[in-house]
């Protein structure tokens, strides 16, 4: 009887657990599963919706995108634009955690002041902070040229762009790292400090030794998801480049020569080699995940 | 089963459901030119949908003037939606399956879409009212004919006309007035003839262009230029070069004039006229270069002035583009170039679906009310969006101001709002000076051999001088002429 009643309250949590994620499983299916399974159906065809033409042609978008005349320059210069951007993912982690650390030191004052300062940048419109930072780049009238006393072409010149970009994409994203790396930190008991005192340890054998190896879970898990972002990047190329060659990715070209031409094959064959490499990355970093700390 | 096996097994019942589903869903529309067929009853309710693009503002007046067509045809509903431009071409495509009954197009989208068959030929025994048209500017009227036999763009035999335009956009040289008369008395250039001829409101060849500018540079600020970068079409125009031959199929990239029209937007940038971002630097960039006072001049359209009227830090008039000396690289021959604009425009399209709704008759009306009459134009032009689309209100109104219109709104920048009109009008014989042609892209399947094309010249050295554009554009020429192919290919198969 006791029993009975048991698995009866199991299977009424069961199906509240199922109410409350089956809004979610739904919009996963309609607006993601859905769109990848059409999008890969369409990277095997010509479609183009105003054309009205969806012609299956095989692996023939795939191969384009590596040896069309008219793709082939635009598309591997967006990966190698994307790759260089992806610089800023380790330089944000590392800034962040500095950061964090320093912030969580006891000796730490104005901890709160500084950590609505930090985060603000999360918090604030992309686009006005594109334009923002456009502004500060610009190469005759930006703040930084003028106070340096400079001309250097931050917006037009291939390679400065992207340094401006990392620059400001690793300002845009220290405040939500700085906040986790921070909760990470609070999560490890003061006991192991306190040990580590004892027997003579200073701040930077502490950070090494304790501090490092403890919040690798939130260093994996910030890695996994910076990575993701950082292969998608398009509104930094439109809003902070204007579209500038130098600054332009992978998800810029789908935009502009599959999407924006109405080629919705080539478009959809771009996508899923990003997201092909980014599964793979993803799959790699948790197979070599080894160095991650999961002990409390 | 293995994962790898399950995975190889998925992937490839999706190429097979995708090889059914193309099988099914293969093939395409195409335009049809079957006359129009008014389908209007004034005794019917109707309920049309207009879409289009535009700031708040645009959208308000595009509200009021509805509002009036709705007042003189009180059984015609419409209503109108609007997105933002950089969104438009994105929302449209999205409702493809079900067009709104009217809506804008861009010229350079045209070609396209009416080749898809998704717009209405607005011509036949009860369609447009032609000889209302022959009021509206010829060029404009014209670019949206297509022949869907022989694929040939414009007014021909068996030509159907897909659209009407909603407005023309000349796009040439605008100056600051206060700057360079700054810049004049600096370097006391009062009575220089070159700068004397810049600044006459005719056009002036490509060097008198250059030696002006530069006396004018001459101890300016370094952060400060002659124009912010130079429209490659206006040089190619104005050069008598062409991109590619008349069908777009192949390529003149390399023919002389084309090449020393490249050659000229690189010598501008090595004598510091332009600055060397070269044609990387438009849009917002350039207008914001030249509304702070870092540029003498810019290109412009009409609408650009609802934003000078609004800035009012500076008096501003209009310069016809200068021209170079033709295919044989010498001036005062038969083959000079002439001073030539692109003009953007736009069309008024009827969705061809509205044949099934039996709303084409209502449709083209309001695609005719918008594009024709007289107090919507009116409003048009003294809102400061566009030039008139009727020849005789745009000579007689409104480049004299006739009405006192703009003069009323303080609006009294262009002064020589004629050079917009004569750019509009094209060349009407041959000593006419100054004319208009379509964009290129209108004439082109896709863009991308232009976003191309563009970022080979930028990517180049020719912006320093280490490269020739001679160089550059040989070195291009195979992706572009591949590109061509590729549209050739679509346009015909």
């Amino acid at each position: 009887m006791e029993r009975r009643k048991a698995s009866k309250l199991v299977r009424r949590e069961k199906l509240t657990a199922l109410a409350f994620v089956t809004p979610l499983i739904v919009g996963f299916v309609v607006f993601t599963l859905v769109c990848m399974v059409i999008s890969f159906a369409y990277s095997f065809t010509n479609y183009n919706p105003i054309r009205g033409s969806m012609d299956f042609d095989g692996f023939k978008r795939y191969t384009e995108l590596f040896t069309h005349p008219t793709y082939k320059k635009a598309f591997l210069d967006s990966i190698l634009n994307t790759l260089f951007l992806l610089l800023a993912t380790p330089l944000c982690l590392t800034v962040s955690i500095l950061i964090a650390a320093l912030m969580n030191n006891k000796k730490f004052r104005g901890k709160t002041v500084f950590r609505v300062i930090i985060y603000l940048p999360a918090v604030t419109s992309v686009v006005a902070v594109n334009f923002i930072w456009r502004y500060m780049f610009e190469e005759n009238y930006g703040l930084i040229n003028t106070f340096f006393h400079a001309h250097i072409p931050w917006l037009t010149d291939n390679t400065l762009i992207k340094v401006a970009m990392i620059i400001k994409n690793v300002w845009g994203g220290i405040g939500t790292q700085v906040i986790l790396f921070m909760a990470g930190m609070q999560n490890i008991s003061e006991e192991f400090y306190e040990a580590a005192e004892l027997d003579g340890a200073g701040p930077v054998y502490k950070f090494f030794r304790i501090t490092l190896p403890l919040v690798t879970p939130v260093l994996f898990y910030s890695i996994i998801t910076s990575l993701i972002g950082g292969f998608q990047i398009f509104a930094d190329v439109e809003l902070f480049a204007g579209g500038q060659y130098g600054s332009r990715t992978i998800v810029h070209f789908i935009r502009n020569y599959g999407i924006g031409q109405n080629l919705y094959g080539l478009a959809s064959a771009a996508s899923f080699l990003l997201a092909a490499v980014i599964m793979i990355i993803t799959a790699l970093q948790f197979r070599f995940n080894k160095w991650v700390n999961y002990t409390d | 089963m293995k994962t790898g096996t399950k995975i190889a097994g998925i992937t490839l019942s999706l190429m097979l459901g995708m090889a059914a589903f193309a099988g099914c869903g293969g093939g395409r529309g195409s335009a049809s030119v079957e006359p129009f067929v008014n389908d209007y009853d004034p005794n019917r309710e109707y309920n049309i949908d207009f879409l289009g693009w535009g700031d708040a503002k645009e959208q308000e007046i595009y509200k009021r003037i509805i509002n009036d067509f709705m007042a003189i045809h009180p059984n015609i509903h419409v209503s109108y939606d609007a997105s933002s431009a950089g969104e438009y071409l994105t929302k449209l495509t999205g409702e493809i399956a079900d067009l709104p009954d009217v809506f804008y197009l861009p010229d350079t989208e045209f070609l396209q879409w009416v080749d898809g068959g998704h717009l209405l030929n607005l011509i036949g025994e009860n369609g447009v009212d032609e000889e209302k048209l022959k009021n509206v500017w010829d060029n404009a009227v014209n670019e949206y004919f297509y022949n869907p036999e022989t694929f040939q763009l414009g007014r021909s035999e068996g030509a159907g006309m897909f659209a009407l335009p909603k407005d023309q956009g000349p796009f040439t040289l605008a100056y600051n007035i206060d700057l360079v008369n700054q810049r004049i008395a600096a370097n006391r250039l009062e009575d220089d003839e070159e700068v004397k001829a810049l600044f006459s409101h005719q056009p002036v060849t490509w060097t008198v262009f250059r030696n002006a500018m530069k006396k004018l540079l001459q101890g300016a600020p370094s952060n400060m230029y002659g124009v912010p970068y130079y429209e490659l079409e206006h040089a190619v125009y104005s050069n008598n070069a062409e991109f590619f031959n008349e069908d777009a199929t192949v390529s003149r990239l390399t023919s002389p004039a084309m090449v020393d029209a490249v050659q000229f937007i690189g010598d501008l940038c090595t004598d510091g006229i332009t600055p060397k971002t070269g044609l990387a630097m438009n849009g917002d960039g350039a207008d914001n270069m030249f509304f702070q006072g870092n540029a003498l001049m810019t290109f412009v359209g009409p609408w650009d002035f609802a934003t000078i009227w609004d800035l009012d830090n500076f008096h501003c008039d209009l310069l016809p583009v200068p021209y170079g000396p033709g295919p044989d690289r010498q001036y005062n021959t038969a083959d000079d170039g002439k001073s030539t604009a692109f003009i953007g425009s736009m069309g008024y399209c009827v969705a061809y679906k509205t044949k099934e709704r039996g709303t084409s008759g209502a449709s083209l009306m309001l695609a005719e009310y918008l594009c024709m009459n007289e107090n919507a134009q009116r409003k048009f032009y003294s809102f400061g969006q566009c030039v008139p689309n009727l020849k005789d209100m745009a000579y007689n109104e409104y480049v004299p101001d006739s009405l006192g219109i703009l003069a009323d709104e303080g609006h009294t920048d262009p002064a020589h709002r004629d050079i917009f009109i004569e750019i509009v009008d094209g060349f009407k014989d041959e000593n006419d000076k100054i004319g208009g042609k379509p964009r290129i892209l209108y004439q082109t399947y896709f863009s991308t051999w232009r976003t191309n094309l563009e970022d080979a010249i930028n990517q180049s050295k020719l912006y320093t001088g280490e490269q020739t554009a001679q160089q550059v554009l040989a070195a291009h020429e195979p992706s572009f002429q591949a590109s061509l192919d590729e549209m050739s290919g679509m346009l015909r198969k």
